[in-house]
């Protein structure tokens, strides 16, 4: 018979064999928690604060607000122009990035295709107010399109085609959704192309089944599961887009939720109304995101930090039609169009613009110096706080599983509640819209502070609000993925710490760093929303200096301020670039002049005979 | 001497306790045997600190372990897989597990050498992981937990870790270089009088070592 086995001992630094050393702290972990800890409190402060201001100062009581809002004559057509944009937008997006992302995987091997794939990655960092003004360079009354036409019209006289109508409108807004959002599109849909096994390809060809069969019974099925999630995302993106609808809309016909708002802010100044349309918008974008959450596959539908990309051979054996070449000849060429054109012809209009006026003027250096210190500040702060709140998150993982790993079924714990906390503290404000955050401060200071004065910090702190939730999900993924695999190793050498994240942690994500780095940079470099509300002739941004100078038509300063925004963006994505290949550079312990090829013996100290 | 004594544990989820009770002297070699799912990477996972046991303890020279966190324990351990961070090179890979503050004195520096040219890595100190063979990736890791098996306070301020655990290391090498690794194994734990816990699915491999076989059995 077996002895009773013995408790577990109540204490657990009694009798232990190592009792003589010096206990190894968990500083760094304590650290972590704390710093990660007092980060989401904040988070959850702000916006508690936020919705509080909005939803005391309106000048009445506000429980008249939503009828207000609701006898409104403009509400209806404005939700109307706010949805029907935005559906448009999202299938259209979608009847592009499909397929474009088929061709880009299909013709692989391609040339130029590589450079094709980097560029879907520019819907990331192009700002709004530059694709703004790359499309009107296009399609504009002025644009490269209609420059052609009136060539064509001069030399035959005989043909006469139409001028391009104006461009502004609708189709304006749906033109820069699509540049923006297929390729985000395509950004999620290329991988899961590229995962199809290779061995299906084989299958396919052996079966001799047709380009439409394949994407029948490969193609699609692989893509099925994200369409709708994407489309969602889309949505929702379109729903409360700002720049592009304020730029391009051209009047009150084509509008969103965010443009009233801030409307009647700026313009307007009806507090009431600007409280009960960010109450509707904040609604309407908790229940979009809530349908959308029920969908197991949006949880995971952010795109992809650093696309894994596999030559696929399958494809290469399944395509070889000359017929579907020349199709997909010509989706190259549509996706050239959308995407290249646009940055090209800003390119040239901006060389041939007043390039030297807009060089020389001082208001342009300041609005630049502005720029590029509140978005380097933005992507060192997101950055920061992205990795600290993605350790935190592996150590609550960590703690729950340790927690439930004597418990004969996996129950929820605190961590995994505190995980959800943290989680939902940030992802709010990726559906919280600039403009919401920026009303509720403006709402806030106006009686405390010259909002006009601190506008500089708003403007950072909206923008690492912003980006700070995007920066967390093309972080976590791989932290996890990293962390979950070291850890046995980690934990049986004691690596923890500074040098834990040196050696290990900042190696292996240094890609992701840098690309998060560059991106919230470029991100926060161009971004024309909190500053609409806070711009002053002593506080401006270099979009807020297109933005201006587009509106008022002088679109040859426009195009070469545009052009050199979009330098500048360029130029700051490439520094994450480098700050990621930097980090990823190889650290070695060793020194060879530590060690000597000929040493002393190691037991006598000597050196050997 | 290693004890486990009567230490019982279960995974989350799962209605099947393990229930282990043994004691491996000083200076010896234990193969570890048995189907899959018998416990015996739990059993390692339990003394290397990994789980935690849901009662019994784990001794060693009459001290118990439980409370302490792996890397304070007397062992070093290697993984059938995944032993080595793929993005160090060699020398890094053994230094920081010797190491976490990834300080070493030139006296453990001698020892790695030494130990690398025994095992036929000499000269390897600054290659990529990923450039290495999988024969040559479980010798650096071999290498690794040899050298805190050796180290003591005159290398590097810290404790030995005579105990060695093999958690099925040398199952996806082939038949030559895994022979090479079981006599380098046989020959150290001789010369330097370790204490070594190897899994295995082969029983030629007891033979080898000249190791007694404890053997478990599927729901013990």
């Amino acid at each position: 018979m077996m002895p009773p086995a013995p408790k577990l001992m109540s204490d657990p630094n009694k009798n232990r064999w190592d009792q003589a050393l010096p206990r190894r702290g968990k500083t760094s972990q304590r650290l972590v928690g704390f710093a990660g800890g007092l980060m989401v409190f904040g988070l959850w402060g702000l916006l508690v604060l936020a919705l509080f201001a909005i939803l005391t100062m309106s000048s009445g009581n506000i429980i008249d607000v939503p009828a207000k809002i609701w006898q409104s004559p403009r509400i209806g057509a404005i939700l109307w122009s706010a949805i029907s944009q935005a559906l448009w937008s999202s299938a259209l997006s979608l009847c592009v990035a499909v397929p474009a992302s088929v061709v880009l995987a299909r013709r692989y091997h391609w040339f130029g295709m590589g450079a094709l794939r980097m560029l879907t990655g520019l819907a990331f960092v192009i700002p709004t107010t530059v694709a703004a003004s790359g499309l009107l360079a296009i399609w504009g009354r002025q644009g490269v399109f209609n420059q052609f036409i009136d060539a064509v019209n001069g030399y035959m006289p005989f043909i006469q085609i139409p001028e391009l109508p104006s461009f502004f409108g609708l189709k304006a807004v749906i033109l820069a959704h699509i540049f923006f959002n297929a390729p985000l599109m395509i950004r999620v849909f290329l991988p899961r192309l590229l995962s199809v096994p290779d061995n299906h390809w084989k299958l396919a060809r052996m079966m001799g089944m047709t380009p439409w069969q394949q994407f029948r019974w490969i193609e699609w099925p692989a893509l099925k599961p994200m369409a709708l999630p994407m489309m969602g995302l889309v949505f929702l993106f379109c729903f409360s887009s700002f720049a592009l609808v304020l730029m391009l809309g051209g009047g009150p016909r084509v509008t969103t939720l965010e443009v009233e708002i801030y409307a009647a802010i700026r313009i307007a100044f009806d507090l009431d109304l600007a409280v009960g349309l960010t109450l509707l918008q904040v609604m309407i974008a908790f229940a979009v995101l809530g349908i959308l959450m029920l969908h197991p596959m949006m949880r995971q539908s952010m795109p992809q930090a650093v696309m894994p990309m596999r030559p696929p051979i399958g494809f290469m054996l399944a395509s070889s039609s000359s017929v579907l070449k020349m199709l997909d000849v010509l989706l190259v060429l549509g996706l050239i169009i959308l995407l290249v054109f646009p940055l090209l012809a800003l390119i040239l209009k901006g060389l041939g613009g007043d390039m030297v006026a807009v060089i020389t003027s001082a208001k342009l250096w300041r609005a630049m110096v502005n720029s590029i210190s509140i978005a380097l500040a933005s992507a060192i702060c997101v950055t920061g706080a992205a990795m600290l709140l993605a350790e935190w998150r592996v150590l609550l993982v960590f703690k729950a599983t340790k927690l439930c790993q004597n418990m004969p079924y996996r129950t929820r714990t605190v961590y995994d509640v505190m995980i959800i906390i943290m989680e939902s503290g940030v992802m709010v404000y990726l559906i919280l819209p600039a403009i919401v955050m920026g009303t509720a401060w403006f709402i806030l200071l106006r009686g405390v502070s010259n909002v006009f004065v601190i506008a500089p910090f708003l403007v950072f702190m909206a923008n690492v609000l912003m980006a700070l939730p995007v920066a967390y999900r093309l972080l976590i993924g791989k932290w996890m993925t990293m962390r979950l695999q070291d850890e046995r190793l980690r934990l049986a050498f004691g690596i923890r710490g500074i040098n834990g994240f040196r050696y290990l942690t900042v190696p292996v994500m240094s890609r992701e760093i840098g690309l998060i780095f560059g991106m919230v940079a470029a991100m926060s470099m161009g971004d024309l929303g909190v500053i609409a509300l806070f711009a002053s002739a002593d506080f401006e941004t270099l979009p807020w200096l297109l933005f201006q100078q587009a509106g008022r038509y002088r679109v040859n300063e426009a195009a070469a301020t545009a052009l050199i925004l979009m330098l500048t963006v360029v130029m700051l994505f490439g520094l994450g670039h480098g700050l990621g290949r930097w980090l990823s550079l190889p650290r070695s312990l060793y020194q060879a002049s530590k060690f000597p090829n000929h040493p002393p013996d190691y037991k006598t100290g000597l050196p050997h005979a | 001497m290693l004890e486990v004594l009567d230490v019982k544990f279960s995974y989350p989820e799962q209605q099947h306790q393990f229930h282990f009770h043994l004691t491996v002297p000083n200076q010896s070699v234990l193969v570890v045997a048995g189907a899959s799912g018998s416990g015996k990477s739990t059993l390692l996972g339990l003394i290397a600190g990994f789980l935690t046991p849901t009662s019994g303890d784990i001794r060693w020279c009459g001290l118990s372990l439980l409370g302490l966190p792996p890397s304070d324990r007397p062992i070093s351990i290697l993984f059938q897989n995944d032993n080595l961070f793929p993005h160090l090179d060699v020398w890094t890979n053994i230094a920081l597990g010797l190491d976490a503050g990834a300080k070493l004195s030139a006296l453990t520096a001698l020892l790695i050498r030494e130990c690398m040219t025994d095992l036929g890595i000499g000269e390897m100190e600054r290659r990529a992981i990923g450039t290495l063979s999988g024969g040559q990736q479980q010798r650096v890791a071999l290498v690794r937990a040899l050298v805190r098996a050796r180290i003591d306070n005159q290398h590097q301020a810290g404790m030995a870790r005579p105990l060695l655990l093999f958690d099925e290391p040398f199952s996806a090498l082939d038949p030559e270089t895994k022979v090479n690794c079981l006599e380098v194994v046989r020959h150290m734990v001789k010369q330097y009088g370790l204490t070594a816990i190897l899994v295995t699915h082969d029983p030629n491999d007891a033979a080898m070592l000249g190791a007694d076989v404890f053997s478990l059995k599927l729901g013990a």
